[in-house]
């Protein structure tokens, strides 16, 4: 797949830690409110810090009281929530002001079917949500217009209109969100022939800018999650569904437990469970392992 | 239903999990009657395996009873007798289409995580890390097979045991695969490096394909001995200079072809293996390569390296400089089972093959924990054990 999804961030205070970078990416991180925006040894000293006021406060003179109390709770809040509640409260402010974006993403993917198959599918717009994960719904109004409904943190929705732009079966599409929609956004993708017999090129191009007002606070969390990501993860189901018919899964496989579940003990003499002393500390260096793979995941 | 669940670094534990369902039309729903355990799967045990999730079910060689498909599965039918592929293919995809199975595009669900480690995700597989699928394994008494039409072969022949049928689903078609990318040409001399079950199946497989001379280099004597017994010549590793000795059995040349059937987590001798152990242990995604930069100074001039041992990580110090002034070809990579399946159950059925002769234990499904142990430290000269679920009898 190419990546070419690039973030244009709005210049300001760098809200979010640790950067997912992408090598070769010249991406400014996504800017959201929700994530925590200190470092935990930064969190460590802010406890520390508002422990001392805290007792600085039970002793020193009595003017000085309401004003230590103020830095410890301001201390103290930065030490629990990880956040900083100043650098966050500017934030919601310039979101409200400015709104949030543009957020560029740009994949593509190839398809081991006939254009027209792939288009068809594509085109098949009610059905968009089997592969959109983030997409609940999309009601066709006519030929151009059609009803967009999307999941929201927290369990919220938000909708809007789209239109068609420009169509030009089955090689391309081009949409946009109607003026005034929660989201403006526009984007095309493009249908190639892949050469030699390898099916066909799908190209997408997404553009989102957030507009300001209180939904932009929310929407900044949606949007800002790596819309290059999502779009890879869509195309990567968009693909599954076009050539194998189904996406793969495995949530609701069995598995066992996580140290709690019942173990089966063998029937007596048939060997013991040699697990007995390291069941007691389970497997810490290789937990680190499969974090650090996580990690490699959002790639850092 | 039990299943052997992984838990951590040495500890595997046989527990009581909910059945598997069908959960995506082109799944079958196989009851197992024998299961295997592999090199792949004492890797996961060794913690060697990056991002293992705590709980997974193992096993990836299993074979069994079908007991419920999906609606889209055509070929396979409730009671058919199988042994399913370790790689999990949808069959439709390029790499389905050209026969390369196990880099099928669509069966990784975690597909994003393998394609920040290695740049594109190759096939799901059962049983094993989250780089690979996460897929729950066929060491349980029963198991979710998706692309059942794909990856499940039907065995007609009643009379052919579990055992004879079993190692279908990885270790036979892997010492096959790997002989084949040697290109042997008649009375080629092949070393192989490994003589565990997939090293013995190299050398037969080797045999079969027409070299003239095969030379089985391990440290194990069980294992020497297996492979002297099905025609080998046997060389013992220890306190030798495997490169030496191999040009003295080779009038100088050097063999043909070398395979490595041992992978990642070499056991060598001296300063470098102590290296290589040391920071596998700070690194668990490293792999431990001295047998590849052995095989690579041993192989002739414009020979063939072939790699059927498994490699996960990263390995440092490769003698690049000696494979390119040499012309070395290398082939490696995961298995594409499905290519094999038909034509070695064939020769199995013709005799030419006897996939028994590695089984040297056979054991029910809660023993795995035992299982487990005596393979990874070779006790009571383990090679391969086969364990039977109460379906199995």
């Amino acid at each position: 797949m190419d990546v070419r999804g690039r973030w244009r961030g709005v210049p300001g205070r760098k809200l979010m830690n640790s950067a997912p970078q992408e090598p070769g990416g010249d991406r400014i991180e996504p800017r959201t409110v929700a994530a925590k925006n200190i470092a935990r040894g930064e969190r460590l000293a802010s406890g520390v810090a508002g422990g001392f006021l805290l007792s600085w406060m039970r002793r020193g003179p009595r003017f000085l009281r309401l004003p230590l109390l103020a830095g410890a709770g301001y201390m103290l809040a930065r030490a629990l929530r990880g956040r900083d509640p100043v650098a966050e409260a500017v934030e919601v402010r310039r979101l409200r002001k400015d709104g949030a974006g543009p957020f560029i993403a740009e994949r593509s993917v190839t398809i081991q079917r006939d254009r027209d198959q792939v288009y068809g599918l594509w085109r098949d717009l009610e059905s968009l949500p089997r592969w959109m994960n983030r997409i609940e719904s999309v009601r066709v109004i006519d030929d151009r217009l059609s009803h967009w409904i999307a999941h929201a943190p927290a369990g919220r929705k938000i909708s809007w209109d789209a239109e068609i732009t420009q169509e030009r079966a089955p090689e391309y599409l081009a949409w946009r969100s109607l003026p005034g929609s929660i989201v403006d956004t526009h984007g095309d993708v493009e249908f190639r022939h892949a050469p030699g017999d390898r099916g066909t090129e799908v190209r997408v191009r997404i553009h989102y800018q957030i507009p300001g007002g209180t939904a932009a606070v929310l929407l900044a969390h949606f949007l800002g999650e790596r819309p290059d990501v999502q779009l890879q993860d869509d195309l990567r189901r968009f693909k599954q569904l076009a050539e194998a018919g189904e996406t793969a899964v495995v949530e609701g496989q069995p598995a066992g437990g996580t140290g709690s579940a019942t173990v089966f003990e063998p029937p007596a003499g048939k060997g013991r469970l040699p697990v007995s002393r390291e069941a007691e500390k389970p497997g810490r260096k290789v937990r680190s392992t499969a974090r650090r793979a996580a990690k490699g995941g959002e790639g850092s | 239903m039990k299943a052997v669940c992984w838990q951590g670094t040495r500890d595997v534990r046989v527990e009581t999990v909910p059945d598997p369902k069908i959960l995506n039309p082109r799944d079958a729903v196989v009851e197992v009657t024998s299961t295997a355990i592999s090199g792949l799967d004492l890797h996961m045990y060794d913690g060697a395996m990056p991002a293992m999730e705590p709980g997974t079910i193992l096993g990836h060689e299993f074979m069994g009873k079908v007991v419920e498909t999906g609606r889209e599965v055509k070929e396979v039918k409730t009671g058919d007798r199988v042994v399913v592929a370790f790689p999990i293919a949808c069959g439709a995809c390029w790499f389905c289409r050209h026969e390369l199975w196990a880099l099928c595009d669509n069966t990784n669900p975690e597909a994003e995580l393998a394609e920040a480690a290695f740049g594109y995700a190759p096939a799901g597989v059962f049983g094993s890390s989250r780089l690979m699928g996460g897929y729950a394994g066929g060491q349980a008494e029963y198991v979710r097979v998706p692309f059942a039409d794909i990856g499940a072969l039907k065995i007609e022949d009643d009379g052919l045991a579990d055992e004879q049928a079993l190692f279908l689903s990885d270790i036979l078609p892997a010492g096959w695969m790997a002989a084949e990318e040697c290109g042997i040409a008649e009375g080629d001399t092949v070393a192989v490096w490994g003589c565990g079950p997939v090293g013995q199946f190299a050398l037969r497989s080797a045999t079969l394909l027409g070299a003239g001379r095969t030379i089985a280099i391990d440290e194990v004597g069980v294992r020497l001995k297996l492979a002297a017994d099905q025609g080998a010549q046997s060389m013992e590793r220890n306190g030798h200079d495997v490169v030496e000795v191999l040009k003295l059995l080779t009038g100088g040349r050097g063999p043909d072809a070398c395979i490595d059937a041992v992978g990642m987590e070499a056991h060598g001798n001296g300063l470098a293996a102590m290296y290589e152990r040391a920071k596998q242990r700070i690194i668990p995604e490293t792999d431990r390569p001295q047998v590849l930069r052995e095989a690579i100074q041993a192989c002739r001039k414009g020979g063939t390296l072939s790699l059927a041992g498994t490699y996960s990580g990263l390995a440092d110090k490769i003698p690049l400089g000696a494979a390119f002034s040499k012309g070395l070809t290398l082939r490696m990579g995961p298995t594409h089972v499905q290519r094999y399946m038909r034509p070695l159950l064939q020769r199995i059925q013709q005799g030419e093959i006897d996939p028994q002769v590695i089984i040297s234990h056979r054991l029910t499904l809660d023993e795995a924990p035992r299982a487990y142990r005596i393979l990874r430290d070779r006790e009571e000269g383990c090679t391969k054990v086969v364990m039977r679920t109460k379906a199995g009898g």
